[in-house]
């Protein structure tokens, strides 16, 4: 799907509003594997969302600035047993985002309203 | 007898196969994202690698606890990894094409803005302690010139900054040692070691920089 600017997709919206549902039970932190559980129940989706699919949209959402990231501190890894997670968090810029993308969303056309260029005389 | 020393060989092949299905699988998957970030930078190559393996890990975990088999949750894998092939491949296509757009910078151009954002920095904190040490510092070469002095040395750093009003100039080569002019003063300070920072008179609006002349 091709996209300009700061436009989100459909999927990146997703993402953002289930993290902030994640956020509001709790989890200020999410990682891959669980943001795409999260989506599926949100959407009541049958499949999880393909590996390539998530992790692009992240990393697009972090390029914006709308996702922080980091790396798991290795101890608790190695303490679990499993590989280090990336986690992520929404940022302030995310919220207003989503928010814009969620006022988009209701409008009736659906569409973004886009800003009249400015004269240049 | 036979049927069940027969019973015991396929129980035996499908526990075998059930436990190897997973394994084989991640190495699928693991082994798709080695080929599409190939020649790809190897920041962003062990970073997709790493995420890989640690969703896998965690889907294994909880797709196990949620009641799946093996099998089923090597099918899930599968799926997850096919549906994201395109948009794997889409994102090497915009990897591949994002370094050129970006500006090269040398390594000696990163050390430089590095070393002179580290000068700035201990400027701006000795600026900000001014008030509480007073401006006699006597020396270009003493007091709290020094330490200052030393560091840029080291780093050779050669920059002129204004710094809340305060002009604050240094050329620091370890073979030329240079003068700083402060043109406003009409003073000429040889900086033993080559270094001033010459405070704002408040009194005095701000002029130009500070020159930097060779001896």
């Amino acid at each position: 799907m091709k996209r300009r600017g700061d436009e989100i997709l459909p999927i990146e919206r997703d993402i953002l509003s289930a993290a902030l549902k994640l956020r509001r039970h709790g989890s200020r932190e999410f990682h891959g594997f669980r943001i795409a559980k999260a989506i599926q129940d949100e959407t009541g989706a049958r499949a999880l969302l393909g590996h390539g699919t998530l992790y692009k949209a992240l990393g697009r959402l972090e390029h914006l600035g709308f996702l922080t990231s980091r790396w798991e501190n290795p101890t608790i890894a190695e303490a679990d047993g499993r590989p280090r997670r990336r986690l992520y968090q929404v940022s302030a810029a995310g919220h207003r985002a989503l928010a814009a993308a969620v006022a988009v969303a209701k409008r009736p056309s659906g569409r973004m309203i886009r800003q009249p260029a400015r004269s240049t005389r | 007898m036979m049927e069940v020393l027969m019973g015991l060989i396929l129980r035996i092949i499908t526990v075998c196969t059930d436990a190897l299905v997973i394994p084989i699988v991640k190495r699928v998957v693991i082994g798709w994202t080695r080929y599409w970030t190939r020649s790809l930078p190897s920041d962003d190559r062990d970073r997709y690698l790493l995420e890989i393996e640690s969703d896998l890990s965690d889907q294994c975990h909880d797709d196990a606890l949620d009641g799946y088999t093996h099998e089923q949750i090597a099918v899930r894998m599968l799926g997850r990894w096919i549906r994201g092939i395109p948009a794997d491949l889409s994102r090497r296509h915009e990897s591949l094409r994002a370094p050129k757009q970006r500006p090269e910078h040398s390594a000696e151009q990163r050390v430089e803005v590095k070393s002179t954002a580290g000068i700035a920095a201990e400027a701006i904190v000795i600026r900000s302690s001014v008030p509480t040490i007073g401006w006699e510092d006597p020396s270009p070469t003493g007091g709290w010139y020094a330490s200052l002095a030393e560091h840029a040395r080291q780093l050779r750093i050669q920059a002129q900054m204004t710094i809340w009003g305060t002009k604050v100039g240094f050329t620091c080569t370890p073979k030329a040692p240079s003068l700083v002019t402060d043109t406003r003063a009409g003073t000429s300070l040889p900086v033993g070691s080559p270094w001033a920072a010459l405070p704002a008179d408040p009194a005095v609006p701000p002029a130009s920089s500070p020159e930097v002349t060779e001896p």
